[in-house]
């Protein structure tokens, strides 16, 4: 059987983190009361008009610095029309002729063989950031035959980040989301929570035999977690195989990820293919942004958006810090992802290793092993823990001056997991697990032993 | 008053009623709050008895809003109109191709006789040409019904307005609604419309309409550059059309002969104002239309404000309805007592 390449390109939308809409002054906020969040302009009654949110510029600016992005100094607002009961306006407002940024990639990495002991770095082209509208939300109540609508979400600044169909398989596409959202989240530009509807992924999938030019794709939607998006689209390339070499054809449909059953299955309401009819949007001007050199010498900073100011105030990406990290304690690189990959464990690493004489290189292994397995095990994060960075470094303190054996520290962080406010010296104290390394005392519990085993 | 002018629906109206009617720059009155038909078009227009009244108005409603990213960012001062006593510094020009098909000799000799009063007053007047004149109204019909039926798109009965009964799915529902809630003349525009918003067409039609619209701008500046300060036109083919006659032809081909004179000045993004020049024969007013330089309002206005006064247009005075209707409601006050 000839080998089949399988064909992977993702559109992820992030929800931009900002106090108001993209173009109009209501608040962004999770789970507000339905339809308590709208402006008239949300709820599209005629008269109003978009006016654009600074704020939503920069985050989409930021975005695409961090990923090495083209800055379009000119971008247009497109209107994009369909009907949908989540649609007040009938369109929506987004960026389809001149993007805000083109152009970049992103780098991710990937653990061959499930060990966390080889790393491979990955490259995914990214296509363009757009700015756009979210939409609201339609509940459909079967058993009334009804749809709620809820405008809350309507109008919600979004940064549609397209990317080349570069990845070939889930794991790739969870490692490169993975590693989005953790810059988007160092960046502050998105809180892309998944769970929270804050980044949403849809998949493109297709396969094909080498040489031969690329299969019918289909969208995948509706996954709801960086694992369910592995799973779907390893699923759907492992059916696009078997359904080719059975001799039957693919539909360039789209499917939706049915998380319990582990497979996708057809969306009933996408018949067709839509013409969104695309048309300029006439209420708003193109979008200038200027840089140090391009800037007019009068012009009031507070009017324009300044690449250049933005690009020196970017933060330290999560490569940057990974590769602080490992220089600066010797750590290695796979430890550094993991330590970015839970919010807050790396500051509580870097805390330990400030309060204590133990080499960073062996503190990782206690926080990576013995504290990072606790948490996981109890759904605990890292700022829940019981266990604070500076009960660890005492105890690691003990450990490190030979007062106690790693066996007996193991044992003084299991008391201390209980959390009863007891420091790691007083439950040593308490266990009597002090290291004996006078000779003669060692002596004297040996013989002790020896004489009770004689009695028996 | 307040009204609004896409292709000439606050001067078309004027002109018929014999009313001051200014259509402003576009980008200088905030359209927040203004009902979209043509976003790219639309300005609020205003309608007075008197062109300095219209100045009044207007220096009150000009001036950068920040709800309406289309205004200009610019300061704008109010200011009251001079009175004009030299001419010699004015040139105004005579576009020929508003010479158009249709046109009533009555309001042709008043567009000549017109001229001849600026020229006899000293001011410079020329035949201008606006060649691309003639392509107007077919563009307009194709950037004016895309952007209808984009901007009806939110009628769909969901968050207010009409919404029809019928109810088995979301899309009936909307379909029903539209169908009832939009009578023939919107539908057929949005259907145009949406028809050359297809991706297929859209190069051919939107596109290409949005050139000609850029040619027929361009007409108006190579003009305004060449030294003309202002354009005299008509503002109608004739007097109002009693309503027997006017419903002899249908909607699109009406709405293709009221604004032929009129819908250029949108498309150009100008400032024009029909100015109420006389009676014609059957006893019904007629106006005439100067075209202005954009943002150049107070010229325009200025320049209006001397013609009105030439021609004295004989404004129904309100007194004498309020004295008349007063000596009727007491007749009538007299008959229920006798």
């Amino acid at each position: 059987l000839a080998p089949w390449v399988p064909v992977v390109g993702l559109e992820v939308h992030a929800q931009i983190s900002s106090n108001s809409k993209l173009f109009s002054g209501s608040q962004v906020q999770f789970a507000a009361p339905p339809n308590s969040l709208v402006s008239f302009f949300d709820a599209s009654l005629p008269g109003t008009l978009p006016v654009l949110n600074r704020r939503c510029v920069e985050a989409a600016v930021m975005t695409g610095l961090a990923l090495n992005c083209s800055i379009n100094k000119k971008s247009l607002f497109d209107r994009k029309h369909y009907f949908y009961a989540d649609l007040p306006a009938g369109y929506q407002i987004t960026q389809q002729r001149v993007p805000i940024a083109v152009n970049g990639s992103l780098s991710y990495s990937l653990c061959i063989d499930n060990k966390m002991s080889q790393l491979v770095t990955k490259t995914v082209r990214i296509k363009q950031i757009q700015l756009e509208q979210d939409s609201g939300k339609s509940l459909h109540d079967d058993t009334r035959s009804q749809t709620l609508v809820d405008l809350n979400r309507a109008g919600v600044g979004l940064m549609e980040v397209v990317m080349e169909p570069d990845l070939c398989c889930g794991e790739e596409a969870a490692a490169a989301v993975r590693e989005l959202q953790l810059i988007l989240q160092t960046l502050g530009s998105s809180q892309a929570v998944m769970a929270e509807g804050q980044l949403r992924v849809d998949a493109n999938v297709s396969v094909h035999h080498p040489g031969e030019t690329y299969g019918v794709r289909t969208e995948v939607k509706n996954i709801n977690s960086i694992r369910f998006l592995a799973r779907a689209v390893d699923y759907e390339i492992q059916r696009q195989i078997e359904e080719l070499e059975n001799g039957g054809t693919i539909l360039n449909e789209t499917r939706a990820f049915d998380s319990k059953l582990g497979c996708t299955v057809p969306m009933r309401d996408k018949e067709g293919k839509q013409d969104y009819r695309f048309m300029p949007e006439p209420n708003l001007p193109p979008l200038i942004l200027y840089d140090a050199k391009s800037l007019p010498a009068n012009m009031n900073h507070q009017q324009v958006v300044n690449i250049d100011r933005i690009r020196e105030r970017l933060p330290d990406l999560p490569s940057v810090k990974r590769a602080k990290l490992v220089e600066q304690y010797g750590i290695l690189p796979e430890h550094s992802f993991t330590l970015l990959n839970e919010d807050g464990l790396a500051e509580f690493f870097e805390n330990v290793v400030n309060q204590t004489q133990m080499k960073p290189k062996k503190v990782v292994g206690w926080i990576l092993k013995d504290l990072l397995s606790y948490l996981k095990q109890h759904s605990l994060t890292v700022k829940e823990s019981p266990v604070s960075s500076l009960l660890l470094a005492d105890l690691l303190n003990l450990l490190e001056k030979k007062e106690i054996s790693s066996t007996a520290a193991k044992q003084v962080l299991v008391e201390l997991w209980k959390g009863e406010g007891k420091t790691p010296l007083e439950i040593v104290k308490e266990k009597k697990l002090e290291l004996i390394e006078d000779q003669k005392q060692l002596e004297e519990i040996c013989q002790a032993v020896i004489d009770g085993q004689e009695n028996e | 008053a307040l009204g609004s002018d896409t292709g000439g629906s606050t001067r078309n109206p004027a002109a018929h009623c014999g009313v001051v009617g200014l259509k402003p720059t576009y980008g200088l009155i905030s359209r927040h709050g203004l009902i979209p038909l043509v976003n790219s078009m639309d300005v609020p227009g205003i309608l007075t008895r008197c062109v300095d009244d219209a100045a009044v108005v207007l220096g009150s409603l000009a001036g950068h809003d920040p709800k309406d990213s289309t205004t200009v960012q610019d300061n704008f001062k109010p200011f009251e109109l001079p009175i004009l006593t030299d001419l010699s510094k004015l040139s105004v020009g005579i576009p020929k191709e508003y010479h158009a098909p249709g046109l009533s000799s009555e309001i042709l000799s008043l567009w000549s006789k017109a001229a001849d009063l600026f020229k006899n007053a000293g001011a410079k007047v020329t035949e201008v040409s606006l060649p691309h004149t003639r392509y107007s109204i077919v563009c307009y019909h194709v950037l004016c019904t895309a952007e209808v039926a984009s901007n009806m798109a939110r009628f769909d009965g969901l968050e207010y307005g009409h919404r029809s009964e019928v109810n088995e799915s979301t899309e009936s529902m909307y379909a029903a609604t539209r169908r009832e809630g939009f009578n023939d003349v919107v539908r057929g525009r949005i259907l145009s419309g949406n028809y050359f918003l297809l991706k297929q067409n859209y190069e051919k039609y939107f596109v290409k309409a949005q050139k000609v619209r850029r040619l027929i701008a361009n007409d108006f500046l190579k003009v305004f550059r060449s030294g003309v300060d202002i354009l005299l036109t008509p503002t109608t083919l004739s007097d109002a059309v009693p309503y027997t006659e006017f419903i002899k032809e249908d909607n699109r081909t009406r709405s293709a002969q009221d604004d032929i004179l009129t819908q250029a000045a949108n498309m150009a993004g100008l400032p024009a104002i029909n100015v109420p020049t006389a009676l014609s024969e059957r006893g019904l007013p007629v106006g005439l239309q100067f075209i202005g330089r954009s943002f150049q309002e107070k010229q325009l206005l200025t320049v209006a404000k001397w013609f009105e006064k030439q021609v004295k247009f004989p404004v129904i005075q309100l007194e004498e309805v309020k004295r008349h209707d007063r000596s009727v409601i007491h007749h009538q006050k007299s008959a229920s007592f006798s």
